[in-house]
């Protein structure tokens, strides 16, 4: 059974939408779905073009697996917290993204195990509103299998691409999801506070907003932050 | 909801107070009194009664004072609020007009007196840390506006959010799990008819479950004017 990435956990924790309320069942169906169409499955990861952030599920043997060799090859927080067992080490998203000497391990850990990958486009009244990628564990392992799957994930089978991603780099983008959404919030947020302080409606807060962003020169995240940190007092 | 406000001794700013919390029960019967000193007997580590003497209250982190009464003004509330910012309503009439009213003038909590010991004492915690908390027992809703129904859980979300906090940090701030959390806040959406985090927390302000306390901002002009000249008109110049 796939399950979700601990980023992709939180990011699902941080995600509300009326039109998509149960979002966290849905993509765990969607890998158990997928599995049941081709068992080699071991990863899926689903996108969100509104919202720009990427949801993924791996095969937890998969996933102990891959960190567990991986971690040799350039030092990882279980070598390390061994060689050095009175200082445990706290490993969180920050520290793989932002310490180089995580890089590698990032990458081996993402790229192993997967030997072939289908991608899907996800289409509502003619608009492309997702995409689904599916990761396998041996080489043509959906060979024959497209059409099937695509009826399964509810996704079209006419514009799929093989083996597009064996990097598996949407599992990145979704390390990045929790950051991302929490950005989102908050400018929305910040907006909100905006549109009250104001008394405009919510386009032209974010307009008031977004302005502001480009003269001050700052990102929209961090004057995000700032408001809710001065409505905060 | 005035900006004059000394902050509660656990505010917004994350300075949690220790020790149990110092709580004031104003203008009350000795029946309701004693009522709550034995309801609260068991948490005696979490929440401590103290006297009722004048000018007791500059002592009090949060006073309960059941403003909705209709008995003889002994209590000024206004004195309590300028001088612990920290006034909460304790009453039998959680009516949403009144709560909203009472909100806006800046106090921290309505809370029924229908309240087990254990809510009231997680609420007036909740309270502590800076929360705005309206908290009933055994009425899963409340009107508001005659048309919104709003449940005291889904109008705290609403208050936390409006405050910035993401859900993961309103679940913490509950005692809730995530998940509960959002079914709140969809709940809420529907309730008051709002499909975005932008709309709601325009929504609890304008209804006054959250305070908007901005400063000076984000004018059409440029920011570094701004912050120095407030536009003409604007709320913020008439309160600078």
């Amino acid at each position: 059974m796939l399950k979700p990435l601990p980023e992709t956990q939180e990011a699902l924790d941080e995600y509300v939408s009326l039109a998509e309320p149960d979002l966290d069942v849905r993509i765990v169906e969607l890998g158990r779905r997928a599995q049941e169409v081709v068992p080699e499955v071991v990863g899926l990861s689903l996108a969100l073009v509104r919202e720009g952030v990427t949801f993924t599920l791996v095969a937890p043997d998969a996933a102990v697996a891959v960190i567990d060799a991986a971690q040799y090859l350039d030092g990882g927080p279980c070598v390390e917290a061994v060689d050095d067992p009175p200082d445990p080490i706290e490993t969180g998203i920050d520290d793989l993204l932002d310490e180089g000497r995580w890089a590698l391990f990032a990458q081996v850990s993402a790229a192993l195990g997967v030997a072939s990958s289908l991608s899907f486009s996800l289409v509502d009244a003619g608009r492309v509103t997702g995409g689904i990628n599916v990761y396998a564990s041996t080489p043509g392992a959906f060979t024959g299998r497209h059409e099937a799957l695509a009826t399964a994930l509810g996704a079209s089978a006419l514009d799929v691409v093989t083996d597009a991603d064996l990097g598996f780099s949407t599992r990145e983008e979704a390390v990045r999801a929790p950051v991302l959404l929490r950005a989102l919030q908050q400018v929305d947020t910040a907006v909100g506070l905006l549109a009250a302080r104001f008394g405009e409606d919510v386009a032209q807060a974010r307009e008031r907003f977004s302005g502001a962003s480009v003269r001050a020169g700052v990102s929209e995240a961090l004057l995000a932050k700032v408001l809710i940190q001065l409505q905060s007092g | 909801m005035s900006s004059d406000h000394s902050p509660l001794p656990a505010s917004d700013s994350g300075n949690v107070a220790t020790g149990p919390l110092r709580l004031l029960i104003a203008d009350e019967s000795e029946l309701v009194v004693h009522g709550v000193e034995s309801m609260l007997l068991p948490f005696r580590d979490r929440v401590r009664i103290i006297d009722q003497v004048e000018h007791e209250d500059r002592a009090a982190e949060l006073v309960l004072h059941d403003s909705f009464a209709v008995t003889p003004d002994h209590f000024d509330e206004d004195k309590a609020l300028a001088r612990t910012g920290a006034l909460v309503v304790y009453t039998w009439q959680l009516h949403p007009t009144l709560v909203r009213l009472a909100l806006a003038r800046g106090v921290r909590g309505c809370l029924s007196k229908q309240l087990s010991g254990a809510e009231l004492v997680g609420a007036l915690v909740r309270i502590r840390r800076g929360v705005v908390v309206v908290m009933g027992h055994g009425d899963p809703s409340w009107k508001h506006d005659g048309q919104s129904r709003l449940a005291p859980r889904e109008a705290e979300v609403l208050a936390l959010i409006a405050r910035g906090l993401t859900n993961a940090e309103v679940a913490e701030e509950m005692c809730l799990s995530v998940n509960s959390v959002k079914s709140y806040i969809r709940s809420s959406y529907r309730k008051i008819d709002v499909d975005s985090r932008t709309q709601a927390v325009l929504w609890a302000i304008r209804h006054g479950y959250a305070a908007t306390a901005l400063p000076v901002l984000l004018s059409p002009v440029p920011m570094t004017s701004s912050i120095n000249a407030p536009p003409k008109g604007s709320d913020a110049e008439a309160s600078s």
